[in-house]
């Protein structure tokens, strides 16, 4: 439930702004001029207003379509990334979203239609060619689409434009509009996934392991192209055990041969967030763990950690053809 | 340190009998009350008034970070009724036109509003804003020594758009504090329950002082002790590091390897 949401004066008539306002008729309104005036203030805590965030409804300017971090693409050239909406519903311990901002509260960019504008200007630089956008870098794609209709809203211009792929990652499982929907060839719902003890211990407010199977098991049947991203890996006590049984239930409930893509990445961080993120939550195991910095980003020791991508390597391999599976290369940093 | 910045020495004693304070003698300047869980400050009226006010109680209190701060006063408004209370979620200053947004972490006990911060009593309640005369100088001023969720600022409405501004009797001030004896309270003990989150993770780790009173450690060596005491304590919240193999080693640089060595040695279990 949302108590407060912050509207920039810029949308407070546009009707997507309305129309979410009216999902939450008790919410405080309070009209701001720009929304950096309350996410990017200093002296914020994230960890308190992960409690309670408020909403903040914004209009989106400038650079709407960026290039993706290297390393994060799926077989395709051309990779970029958009975010409708900053921070997540969900509250993952591991996530980087902690350490890059200051504050929790979700910003949702009402103007979906200049994503639109963006996204068809960078087909317009190699016409006809094929193109990756991944949604859900800076928030979960799907969790909060019964509130945000983005999909719902950006769904008829996929289907315009084939050559655009569009990536759906998200550990939702709200998938009712897309199974209302006919499946686009051009779409990959991308799920990520880890260990159930994992996500229990990490992964707060996240719907359990077989809800997401039960979720993807129906998007498939539907017809859509689904993604799994094993990423980030993380090191646990039995971590071997863990990851074999989370491949076998996964594989057990899904056709690999209907599949889009398999990756795994392991658990790394810019560093200056990693630290941001131990101050946050000192208490935290998984900050306590075996890592290093290289270069700038944190990750596990490097030998542990080619471990664990040969592991998990060496098991997804007999489930999934090499042509659909794309392992993180480990020094492939940004 | 639950801190409480008020303008007015009637305000003042209504709260100073229910939160059980006792006058602090050797304060200069401005009155202070305080008992071990709190402390409260007469600022005096007015924006600036309030902002030295709210320094002075840092240093005061030990000028220890992320304490819970609440500015409670009386404020006008056009409409709302006498003795009904607000909690702000928006300060602005009149003057300067600067605006705060203090988060709105803490379930209200009252109904929000906006609160602006005038210089002159206001008597024209011209906007839907609550009228009062010092949030704008307690805020930003908390905001150097607090995280922003844990600084409120509650006002109780005294005059409206009816009843014109005036200087209230004592018995009055007592009668419209103590209706909201209650709400104050409230947003008295919610905001030091996320003071107290913050200060616990702030809180030394557990056998830090025993180390750094054994041996010696240069600057850099005691930042990382202290962080791997912290990840010792992580991963095996109930074992103690101290033992007589530790209580061998001759210098800070043996201690810090025989740390990390034993830090890494444990299993990372996750929940």
């Amino acid at each position: 439930v949302i108590h407060t949401i912050y509207i920039e004066e810029d949308v407070a008539e546009h009707p997507r702004a309305e129309q979410i306002c009216s999902r939450f008729p008790n919410a405080d309104r309070v009209f701001i001029r720009r929304y950096g005036e309350i996410f990017n203030r200093n002296g914020q805590s994230f960890r308190l207003q992960k409690k309670r965030p408020a909403l903040i409804l914004a209009r989106k300017f400038g650079r709407l379509v960026l290039p993706a971090p290297r390393g994060y693409g799926i077989g395709g050239q051309r990779n970029f990334y958009f975010s409708h909406m900053l921070n997540c519903v969900y509250d993952c311990r591991y996530c980087f979203l902690q350490g890059m901002y200051r504050s929790a509260h979700y910003v949702v960019f009402v103007n979906y239609e200049d994503f639109e504008k963006a996204i068809e200007a960078k087909l317009e630089e190699s016409p006809g060619k094929e193109a990756y956008f991944f949604s859900g870098y800076d928030c979960d794609s799907l969790a909060w689409e019964p509130v945000t209709h983005f999909v719902k809203s950006i769904y008829p211009f996929f289907a315009r434009h084939p050559e655009a792929w569009l990536e759906l990652r998200t550990k939702s499982t709200q998938v009712k509009s897309l199974l209302e929907a006919t499946p686009l060839a051009n779409c990959i719902v991308a799920f990520s996934l880890t260990p159930e003890p994992v996500s229990k211990a990490l992964e707060h407010k996240v719907p359990p392991l077989q809800q997401r199977l039960a979720a993807m098991e129906a998007l498939q049947e539907r017809g859509w192209r689904l993604g799994l991203r094993f990423d980030p890996m993380i090191l646990t006590e039995d971590f071997h055990r863990h990851y074999r049984r989370l491949f076998a239930e996964v594989f057990e409930r899904l056709r690999a041969d209907r599949l889009h893509s398999v990756s795994v990445g392991p658990f790394r961080l810019p560093g200056t967030y990693f630290d941001a993120m131990t101050r946050l939550y000192p208490e935290e195991p998984l900050f306590a763990g075996p890592v290093e910095a290289r270069g700038r980003v944190v990750s596990y020791k490097k030998r542990l950690e080619e471990e664990m991508m040969s592991f998990c390597v060496r098991e997804l391999l007999p489930y999934v053809s090499e042509e659909i599976f794309f392992p993180a290369e480990i020094d492939g940093r940004a | 340190v639950i801190r409480l910045v008020v303008a007015l020495p009637a305000e003042a004693k209504p709260l100073v009998s229910h939160f059980k304070l006792k006058p602090a003698r050797e304060a200069r300047g401005f009155k202070i009350y305080q008992n071990d869980d709190m402390a409260l400050i007469v600022s005096g009226v007015g924006k600036i008034a309030a902002a030295a006010a709210t320094a002075y109680l840092q240093a005061w209190t030990g000028n220890r970070p992320n304490g819970a701060w609440i500015n409670v006063g009386m404020a006008g408004h056009r409409d709302l009724r006498l003795g009904e209370g607000i909690l702000a979620y928006r300060i602005a200053d009149r003057a300067t036109g600067e605006t705060w947004y203090p988060p709105p972490v803490i379930e209200s006990p009252s109904p929000r509003a906006p609160v602006v911060t005038v210089d002159k009593v206001e008597e024209n309640f011209a906007e839907d804003w609550v009228f009062e005369m010092e949030a704008a100088g307690f805020y930003p001023s908390a905001c150097r020594f607090a995280t922003a969720e844990l600084i409120q600022c509650y006002k109780i409405v005294s005059d409206n758009g009816s009843v014109p501004p005036r200087w209230l009797s004592m018995r009055q001030v007592d009668e419209l504090l103590e209706s909201r004896f209650s709400e104050i309270d409230a947003v008295v003990q919610r905001t030091a329950a996320l003071a107290r989150e913050l200060a616990i993770l702030n809180k030394d780790p557990r056998e830090l002082r025993t180390m750094l009173d054994r041996w010696h450690f240069t600057v850099t060596e005691k930042r990382r002790l202290h962080r791997l005491l912290q990840r010792w304590q992580a991963l095996a919240p109930e074992k103690t590091l101290f033992d007589s193999e530790l209580a061998r080693r001759e210098s800070g640089k043996e201690v810090l390897r025989l740390i990390q060595a034993r830090v890494e040695s444990l299993p990372l279990r996750l929940a």
